[in-house]
C-alpha cells in the first residue's frame, strides 16, 4: 500500500510539474532587464552568436512581432517566439554577430548584419530588434531576422 | 521456447535494425569517402532519369490536350473556305481543357482567334511556322512551356494550336494569391527535396547553350558543391531546358548521410526502447503484477517521451504544420508540447497514465473508516489524519490547478491558429491535434484531481484503521506541501482565481465520489460511466474556456497592433526604406538596366520588390526604376501608392545621390505618413546605370482592418490570426474624433467620458460602447500628448458563442464517435463482440433516422446558401459594373472607340477610388488599364479578357456576364459589362472583381454555415434525447421481463409483473406471471418432498452412525455386568477395559456430533492475507507430535492468499488427517509449493496405500468414506473451502503408491488488503 502511494505521488508530480512549469511565461514581470536596452541588445548578440535563444528570449514581451526567415511573420507569444528561434538557430551556425546600429531613445532599436552557415551554404542575414517599455522595464516587442 | 521468442523478438528486431543502420551508415560513409566518383555518377544517373521522366509526363499531358483541341477544331462546322466561326473555335478549345493549361488557336496569318485558360506569354517571333515543336519561354516573373501543334487540313496548315503551361515562378513570393502550382516546384519537391538538392532551371538560349557557361566554368566540382546538368527535351527532341542540380560535394554529402542515418538510428533506438519497455513490463507483470508493472511501464514511456524530445523526434521540418512550432509552441512540459503534434502525444500519454492510476484506485477495495470505539489514540489519530489529509490535498492540488490553467491559457495564447475561425467549420489535422491534445490534457487533469481526492481519502481511511503503518504517507504529504509551496514561491501562479480553484476542487470531489459509487454498484458499468462523465466534463470545461480565452486573445492581439500603430514609426520605416533601397539598387538591377531588354526591364520593379523586405513586410509601397535619363522603365506598386518618380522629375534631383524623406499624403481620402527614398544604381565598374525610387507607408491600420486582402506580401502577417469580427479604427485629438475608418464613426465624436483624462501614455484601456447600434469593445491608447487611438472590436453576441460551442461540440463528438467505433472494432477483433442492448439498438435507429434528413437538409441548405451568396454577389457586381460604366460613359460623353484608349491605370484608380470599388477596362479582348494594375504586372491575372467573358459579352452580345476566377488559391466572382458605341457595337468591356468583398463573403458564408450546423447539432441532440426517451419506453417492459426471467432463474419466483397493460406486452406479462405462479406451486411441492426425503436420509444416517458406537458400548456393558455377576479377581481388569471401550465410543459419538455440526454450520468468514507456508506449518505441527514425518519444499518468499486463516488451517488438517489415517503407521507426508503466474499450487503427497479409480471418483461426495469411523464429509468441507477462495482441489492416486492432493489458490495482489 505504501508503495502504491509513493508510486502514485511520484508519477503525479512527474506528470503535473512539467505542466505547471510553463506558466512563468504567461507574465513578463520577471523578464525585463534592469540594465536598460543596451544589455538586452548585448544579450541578443550573445544569444545569436552562441546559437542559444534562451539568452535573450527571456526579454520577449508577452506578444512579439516576429519575422524570422522561413517562418510566417506575425504576432507570436513569448513562448512560441522562443521555440521558433530555437528551431531556426538549431540548423544554422552564426560565427559572430554584432549590432551596427544602436538607438537608445524612447523607442530603442538595433540593427546589424552577419553571415550564417546553412547546410554548407553561407548566407547573409539582417537583424532588427525593437524594444518597448513594459510596466516594469524594457522588453523586446519586435524581432526580425531577414 | 515460444514465449521466450515472443519476448526477445520485438526488441531484437529493432536492435538488429539499429545494428544494420549503424553498419549501413558506416559503410555508406566509408564508401562516400573512398568511392565518391561512383556515388556521384549514380546520383547523376538517378537524377537524370527522374527529371527526364517527370518532364516528359508534364509535357506529354499538355501536348495531348493541345492535340485533342486541334482535332476538335478540325471537327468544327466550316464554311466554304474551311474556317470555323469564332464561337465554335472557343468551344473546340474548351474540349482540350486542362487545369492550369492555356490553349490558343491562331489562324494562318498568326491572328489569335480563340483562347482558354489562365494566359501566358506572347509567342516568340516566328514561332508559328507550321512545325510541331515546343520551347520554354523564360520570363522575368514566370517561365512557361509552350507547345505548338499545327492544324492540318488536306495536308495544308490551316492554323496552330498553342498550349502554354506554367513551368517556373521566378520570384520568392508565395501566399494565397500567388500559391505556386509551377511544375518546377513539384519537380523540386519530388526529386530535389528527396535528394537534398536545390534545383535550378535554365532555359537554353544562344548565350548559355554552352553547358560550361551555365556553371561558370567546367561542369563538375565547384568548391564543395558539384553541379549536375540535366538537359530536358522538347516534343521534337531538342534540348530546351537545363536543370542545374548543385548536389553536395563529398564533405557535404557525408554530413547529409550522417544526418539522415542519425535520424533513422534515433527512430530505431526509440523503437528498440519502446519494445524493450513493453516486453520487460509484460514479463515483469508475470512476477510482480499489479500497479508496479504498470508504473514501470508508464514511467519508462515518460522517460522515452523526453528522450524523443531531447532528440527532437519526430522533428518539425519533416512533417509540416503538425510539428511546426510556428503554429503552436508551449513552454510547458519542458519541450513535450512544442507543437500541436507534441501536444497530442503528451496529452495522450498523460491521459493514459492518469486513467491507469484512477482505475486502480477506484477498482481497489475502499477500506471503511472503522472506529474501535472508546480508543483515545484513534481520536487523536483522526485529528492528525484529517489535518494531514487536507494538507495533502492542498499541497498536491497546487501544481494540478497550475497545470490546468496553464493548459487552457497556452492552447490559445501560444498558438497562431485561430481556433474560432468561422471559415474553418471542421478543424484540420494540425488544429484538430491541438484541440484533441488539449482535451486529453484536461481529461488527464480531471483524472489527476480525482486521484488526489481518492488517494487522500484512502490514505486517511488506512491511517485511521492502522495508524502505525500510515506514517509514510504523512511524510509524502509533507513533502508535497513543501515542494508545492517552494514551487509557488519560485514561480508565483498568475492564473486561476481562488473561486475557480474552489470550483475545480468541488468538481473533483463530486466526480471522485460518483466514480467510487459506480464502482461499488458493479464492476462493468463503473469505469465506462466514469470515463463518459469525466470526458464530458473535460469537454464542457475546455469548450467554455476556449470560447472565453480566444476572445481574450483577440483583445491581446488588438492591443499589440494598436501599440504598433501608435509607436512612432520613424525608426522601423526608415530601416525598411533603407534596407529596400540597398537591396534594390545592389541586385541585378544594374545588369538589367544596362542590357536594355524591354521585357526584362518592364518586370524589373516587380521582381525587385518580390525579393526585398518590402514583400516580406507587406506594406503599401511603390518601386520605380528609372534609366540614366530619369525616365521610368519599370514601376510596381502594392496597394494604392503614389508614383513618386512622376511627381519628382529627375532634373530636380541629383541623379547619383541617395536620399530619403518623409511626408504626409492623402490617398483615397485618408492622410497617411509616407516614407520615400531614391538610390542610384551603379554597374560593378562604377558606371551610373539608373536609379530606384521606393515609397512606403506604415499601414498597420489597414492590416488590422483586413484591408490588406489585396496586398501581395509573402506571406501576409495577419493571414493566420486576423480577427474575423468587425474592427473599427478611430483617431481622436483633444478628445474629438478626427479620423475614422467606418461610416459609423462620425467626425467630431467625443471620447467616452473619463477616457481622455484617465489614459496614461503606454497604458491603454478597454471600454464598452455602441456604434451604429452595435456593441463594441474599444481599446483606447494615448499615442502623444493630445492624440488617442481607439480600436473597436465587435462584441461577442450569442451567435458567436453558439458558433464556437457548436464547432467544438461537433469536433469532440466526432472524435468520441470515432473512438467508440475503434473500441467496437477492437472488441470484435478480440472475439468479444459487444452486443448492443435492445435500447441501444433502438436509440441508434432513432439517431440514424433523424440523421438522414438532417444531412439532406444540411446539404440542401449549404447549396442554397452558396447559390444565394452567388446571386447576391452577382447583383452586387451588376450594380457595380453599371455604376462604373455610367462613370466611364459620363466622362467620355460620346462613346467612341479611340477614347477608350485614353483610360490609364491612374484614371481607373481614380474612378475606383470615387466609387469605392475595383475596375479593369478592356478594349476588345485586351486590357487597357486597371485600378489594380499590380495584379496584372505580377502576372496573377491574364491581360486578355477571359474566354467565357469574351464569348459571352463580345460574341453573344450579353449585357452582363459573370464567372468565377481564381488567383492563387482565392476564388472570386468577376462581373463584365460591354461598353457600347452609339451604334450598339461593343467597343470594350468593363470588369469588376469581387476580390475586395471576398473576405466578407467567406466570413458571412461561414457564419451562416456555422449557425446552421449549430441548429443541426441541436436538432440531432434533441432527436437523440427524444429517441433515447422513446427507446426507454419501448425497452422498459422488455428489460423488466428480462430481469424477471433472471430472477426466476436464480430461484426467486415471487416476481410480480402486473403493469395493467392491455397490449401484447401486457399479455406476455400475464402469461409470464401465470408461469411463475405455477412454477412456484410445483417448486413448493418439490421442496416439501425433498425436505422430507432429506430428513429421512439424515435420520437414517444419524441412526446408523449412532448405532455403530452403541453396539460395542452395549456389548462392553453386558460384558461388564457378566463379569460383575461372576465376581472374581479379574473384574478390575474388565472394568478398565470396558471403561476404555465405552469412553472411546463416547468420543466417537462426540466426533460424529461435531462433524455434523461443522457440516451444517456456515461460520462468518474473515478474509485476510494469509501466509500460506505459515498456515501449512501450523497444521503440520499438530501431527509432528504423533510421529508423522513431514518434508517441505516451499517456493522462495512468502506467498500470500486472501482467505480465512482458521478455515484454511482446518482444510490442511483435514487433508493431513486423511493421510495419517490412510497410512496408519510410519506416516510420511511431503508438502511442496510453487507458483504458476498468479496461482499458488500446493501439493501434499503421502505414503499411504493409494486409492482405486472408483474411490477417487467419489472422494468429494458427502457421506462417502472408506473408514469405519468417518462421516465422509472432511474432504467435502476441504473442497468447499478451497472453491470459496476461487481455487480448486484435485487428487491423484495410484493403488500402492500413495496419494497426492493438489490445491490451486489465487495469489493475493500486492495492494490487496
Amino acid at each position: 500500500m505504501q508503495q502504491t502511494i509513493i508510486t502514485q505521488a511520484l508519477l503525479l508530480l512527474l506528470a503535473f510539474y512539467p505542466a505547471a512549469a510553463g506558466q512563468n511565461h504567461f507574465h513578463s514581470d520577471d523578464s525585463t532587464s534592469p540594465d536598460g536596452p543596451a544589455s538586452i541588445f548585448r544579450a541578443i548578440e550573445q544569444g545569436l552568436a552562441r546559437g542559444d535563444e534562451r539568452i535573450f528570449s527571456v526579454f520577449f514581451s508577452r506578444t512579439v512581432s516576429l519575422n524570422v526567415r522561413g517562418n510566417s511573420p506575425g504576432y507570436y507569444s513569448a513562448n512560441q517566439a522562443g521555440q521558433v528561434l530555437r528551431h531556426f538557430l538549431a540548423s544554422r551556425k552564426i560565427p559572430s554577430f554584432r549590432f551596427t546600429t544602436l538607438e537608445s531613445d524612447d523607442h530603442p532599436f538595433a540593427t546589424g548584419s552577419a553571415t550564417m552557415t546553412v547546410g554548407g551554404r553561407i548566407e547573409r542575414f539582417q537583424v532588427y530588434a525593437g524594444l518597448t517599455r513594459d510596466k516594469s522595464g524594457w522588453v523586446i516587442s519586435q524581432f526580425n531576422i531577414y | 521456447m515460444k514465449s521466450v521468442l515472443a519476448f526477445i523478438l520485438p526488441p531484437g528486431i529493432f536492435l538488429l535494425l539499429l545494428a544494420g543502420l549503424f553498419i549501413a551508415g558506416d559503410r555508406s560513409l566509408g564508401e562516400a569517402d573512398s568511392d565518391w566518383p561512383r556515388i556521384s555518377r549514380e546520383q547523376r544517373q538517378t537524377l537524370d532519369a527522374q527529371l527526364r521522366q517527370l518532364f516528359a509526363a508534364y509535357q506529354d499531358e499538355a501536348h495531348a490536350a493541345s492535340q485533342k483541341a486541334a482535332a476538335a477544331i478540325l471537327m468544327t462546322g466550316r464554311d466554304a473556305t474551311g474556317a470555323a466561326s469564332q464561337g465554335e473555335l472557343f468551344a473546340a478549345l474548351g474540349e482540350g481543357g486542362l487545369q492550369g493549361l492555356t490553349l490558343e488557336y491562331y489562324d494562318t496569318a498568326g491572328v489569335l482567334n480563340a483562347w482558354t485558360g489562365p494566359g501566358g506569354p506572347d509567342l516568340a517571333p516566328g514561332a508559328l511556322n507550321g512545325m510541331h515543336r515546343s520551347y520554354l519561354d523564360e520570363g522575368p516573373i514566370n517561365s512557361y512551356l509552350v507547345i505548338i501543334v499545327p492544324v492540318y487540313r488536306n495536308e495544308r496548315v490551316t492554323g496552330h494550336v498553342v498550349a502554354k503551361r506554367l513551368f517556373t515562378v521566378n520570384h520568392p513570393v508565395d501566399n494565397r494569391f500567388i500559391s505556386s502550382h509551377a511544375a518546377a516546384t513539384s519537380f523540386q519537391s519530388i526529386v530535389g527535396d528527396e535528394a537534398g538538392l536545390e534545383l535550378q532551371f535554365r532555359v537554353l538560349t544562344p548565350r548559355n547553350d554552352n553547358r560550361a557557361s551555365l556553371t561558370g566554368g567546367a561542369e563538375g566540382n565547384t568548391g564543395d558543391a558539384e553541379t549536375f546538368i540535366v538537359p530536358l527535351k522538347s516534343v521534337d527532341g531538342r534540348d530546351i531546358v537545363y536543370v542545374l542540380a548543385p548536389a553536395p560535394g563529398r564533405g557535404s554529402y557525408i554530413e547529409l548521410i550522417r544526418g539522415e542515418f542519425s535520424r533513422w538510428e534515433g527512430l530505431a533506438l526509440s523503437g528498440f526502447l519502446i519494445s524493450l519497455i513493453v516486453v520487460a513490463a509484460w514479463r515483469f507483470r508475470k512476477s510482480a503484477g499489479g500497479l508496479i508493472y504498470q508504473s514501470v511501464l508508464l514511467g519508462s514511456l515518460w522517460v522515452l517521451r523526453y528522450l524523443l524530445v531531447a532528440l527532437d523526434l519526430p522533428g518539425n521540418s519533416e512533417v509540416g504544420d503538425l510539428f511546426d512550432p510556428g503554429l503552436f509552441a508551449s513552454s510547458f512540459g519542458y519541450g513535450a508540447a512544442k507543437s500541436a503534434g507534441d501536444m497530442f502525444f503528451s496529452g495522450a500519454l498523460l491521459a493514459i497514465t492518469l486513467a491507469v492510476l484512477v482505475r486502480k484506485v477506484v477498482a481497489a477495495e475502499v477500506p471503511p473508516v472503522v472506529s474501535t470505539g472508546g480508543d483515545v489514540r484513534i481520536g487523536a489519530a483522526r485529528a492528525v489524519a484529517g489535518v494531514a489529509g487536507f494538507a495533502l490535498l492542498i499541497g498536491l492540488l497546487g501544481p494540478l490547478s497550475r497545470g490546468f490553467f496553464a493548459v487552457i491559457q497556452s492552447v490559445v495564447f501560444d498558438s497562431r491558429i485561430d481556433l474560432n475561425d468561422p471559415r474553418m467549420v471542421y478543424p484540420g489535422l494540425t488544429t484538430g491535434s491541438l484541440l484533441f491534445g488539449a482535451l486529453l490534457l484536461v481529461f488527464a487533469l480531471f483524472l489527476g484531481g480525482m486521484l488526489f481526492i481518492l488517494g487522500a481519502r484512502r490514505s486517511l481511511c488506512r491511517f485511521i484503521r492502522d495508524g502505525a503503518r500510515g506514517r509514510g504517507w504523512i511524510a509524502i504529504a509533507a513533502a508535497s506541501v513543501a515542494s508545492s509551496l517552494l514551487f509557488d514561491l519560485l514561480h508565483p501562479n498568475p492564473l486561476g482565481t481562488p473561486v475557480q480553484r474552489l470550483a475545480m476542487l468541488t468538481g473533483f470531489i463530486g466526480l471522485s465520489y460518483l466514480a467510487v459509487g459506480w464502482s461499488r454498484q458493479g464492476t462493468t458499468p463503473g469505469p465506462a460511466r466514469t470515463f463518459l462523465v469525466v470526458s464530458l466534463s473535460s469537454a464542457a470545461v475546455l469548450v467554455a474556456a476556449l470560447d472565453s480565452k480566444v476572445h481574450d486573445h483577440d483583445k491581446v492581439l488588438i492591443e499589440a497592433v494598436v501599440r504598433d500603430i501608435a509607436r512612432p514609426e520613424s525608426a522601423w520605416m526608415a530601416y525598411v526604406l533603407n534596407e529596400s533601397l540597398t537591396t534594390l539598387s545592389e541586385g541585378a538591377a544594374a545588369r538589367v538596366l544596362r542590357a536594355g531588354n524591354a521585357r526584362a526591364t518592364g518586370k524589373l520593379a516587380f521582381g525587385a520588390w518580390a525579393g526585398s523586405i518590402l514583400a516580406t513586410e507587406g506594406n503599401t509601397c511603390s518601386v520605380t526604376f528609372v534609366d540614366i535619363e530619369g525616365s521610368v522603365v519599370s514601376h510596381f506598386h502594392a496597394g494604392p501608392a503614389p508614383h513618386w518618380s512622376r511627381e519628382m522629375p529627375m532634373d530636380e534631383m541629383p541623379r547619383s545621390t541617395r536620399f530619403t524623406s518623409r511626408e504626409s499624403r492623402s490617398i483615397r481620402g485618408r492622410t497617411s505618413p509616407w516614407y520615400k527614398g531614391y538610390a542610384p544604381i551603379f554597374t560593378p565598374d562604377s558606371q551610373f546605370a539608373g536609379g530606384v525610387w521606393v515609397g512606403i507607408a506604415p499601414n498597420d491600420a489597414e492590416k488590422i482592418l483586413g484591408q490588406d486582402l489585396d496586398l501581395l506580401a509573402s506571406p501576409q502577417k495577419f493571414e493566420n490570426r486576423r480577427p474575423v469580427r468587425k474592427v473599427l479604427l478611430a483617431e481622436y485629438s483633444d478628445g474629438r474624433l478626427v479620423s475614422g475608418f467606418d461610416d459609423d464613426l462620425s467626425i467630431g465624436r467625443r471620447l467616452p467620458a473619463g477616457t481622455d483624462s484617465g489614459l496614461v501614455e503606454a497604458d491603454g484601456r478597454w471600454v464598452s460602447e455602441y456604434f451604429g447600434g452595435d456593441e463594441y469593445e474599444t481599446y483606447y491608447l494615448r499615442t502623444t500628448g493630445r492624440t488617442v487611438l481607439g480600436v473597436s472590436l465587435e462584441s461577442l453576441d450569442a451567435g458567436w458563442h453558439f458558433y464556437s460551442y457548436s464547432r467544438y461540440i461537433l469536433f469532440f463528438t466526432s472524435i468520441f464517435l470515432l473512438g467508440a467505433g475503434l473500441y467496437g472494432l477492437w472488441r470484435a477483433t478480440r472475439a468479444r463482440p459487444s452486443r448492443p442492448s435492445f435500447k441501444t439498438t433502438l436509440t441508434a435507429a432513432f439517431a440514424v433516422v433523424s440523421l438522414i434528413p438532417v444531412i439532406l437538409l444540411a446539404y440542401y441548405n449549404r447549396v442554397s446558401l452558396q447559390q444565394e451568396a452567388e446571386r447576391s454577389t452577382d447583383e452586387f457586381l451588376k450594380s457595380e459594373t453599371d455604376l462604373v460604366l455610367n462613370e466611364i460613359q459620363g466622362r467620355m460623353g460620346m462613346t467612341v472607340p479611340y477614347e477608350l484608349a485614353g483610360y490609364t491605370d491612374e484614371t481607373l484608380e481614380e474612378i475606383a477610388g470615387v466609387l469605392n470599388t475595383q475596375v479593369h477596362l478592356y478594349n476588345g479582348a485586351y486590357l487597357i488599364g486597371s485600378s489594380r494594375s499590380e495584379l496584372f504586372v505580377a502576372e496573377l491575372i491574364d491581360r486578355r479578357l477571359p474566354a467565357g467573358a469574351f464569348a459571352g459579352v463580345c460574341l453573344s452580345g450579353m449585357n452582363f456576364y459573370s464567372e468565377e476566377q481564381t488567383v492563387g488559391s482565392v476564388r472570386y466572382l468577376v462581373g463584365y459589362r460591354p461598353v457600347r458605341a452609339q451604334t450598339g457595337e461593343v467597343i470594350g468591356v468593363v470588369a469588376v472583381p469581387s476580390l475586395s468583398r471576398q473576405g466578407m463573403i467567406e466570413t458571412d458564408l461561414a457564419r451562416r454555415d456555422v449557425i446552421l450546423y449549430g441548429i443541426y447539432i441541436l436538432v440531432l441532440a434533441v432527436a437523440l434525447v427524444v429517441g433515447t426517451g422513446i427507446a426507454n419506453q419501448i425497452a422498459r417492459p422488455v428489460r423488466r421481463l428480462t430481469m424477471a426471467a433472471r430472477q426466476v432463474a436464480t430461484g426467486d419466483l415471487d416476481v410480480r409483473l402486473e403493469t395493467g397493460r392491455r397490449d401484447e406486452i401486457g399479455e406476455l406479462e400475464t402469461a409470464f406471471q401465470g408461469m411463475t405462479s405455477d412454477l412456484k406451486t410445483v417448486q413448493e411441492r418439490m421442496v416439501k418432498v425433498e425436505r422430507e426425503l432429506a430428513w429421512k436420509e439424515m435420520a437414517k444416517q444419524v441412526a446408523h452412525e449412532i448405532k455403530n458406537p452403541l453396539t460395542p458400548m452395549r456389548l462392553s456393558v453386558q460384558h461388564l455386568v457378566s463379569a460383575y455377576q461372576k465376581g472374581g479377581a479379574g473384574f478390575a481388569e474388565v472394568l478398565k477395559s470396558v471403561s476404555s471401550t465405552v469412553l472411546e465410543q463416547i468420543d466417537a459419538l462426540s466426533r460424529i456430533a461435531s462433524e455434523f455440526s461443522a457440516f451444517a454450520r456456515l461460520p462468518e468468514r474473515r478474509l485476510d492475507l494469509c501466509a500460506v507456508h505459515e498456515v501449512i506449518n501450523e497444521a503440520a505441527g499438530l501431527y509432528h507430535r504423533e510421529g508423522v514425518r513431514f518434508a517441505t519444499s516451499f517456493v522462495p518468499g512468502e506467498p500470500r492468499v486472501k482467505a480465512d486463516r482458521e478455515e484454511l488451517r482446518r482444510a490442511f488438517i483435514n487433508i493431513f488427517r486423511n493421510s495419517v489415517q490412510a497410512a496408519q503407521s510410519d506416516v510420511s507426508i511431503s508438502v511442496s509449493t510453487r507458483t504458476e503466474g498468479s496461482i499458488l499450487v500446493i501439493s501434499i503427497t503421502d505414503n499411504g496405500p493409494g486409492m482405486t479409480r472408483e474411490i477417487l471418483g467419489r472422494l468429494f461426495e458427502p457421506n462417502f468414506s472408506t473408514k469405519t469411523d468417518g462421516m465422509g464429509i472432511g474432504l467435502t468441507i476441504v473442497r468447499k473451502t478451497i472453491e470459496d477462495l476461487n481455487g480448486s482441489v484435485g487428487v491423484e492416486s495410484t493403488p500402492g503408491e500413495g496419494t497426492t492432493v493438489r490445491i490451486r489458490l489465487p495469489l493475493a495482489d500486492r495492494d490487496d488488503g
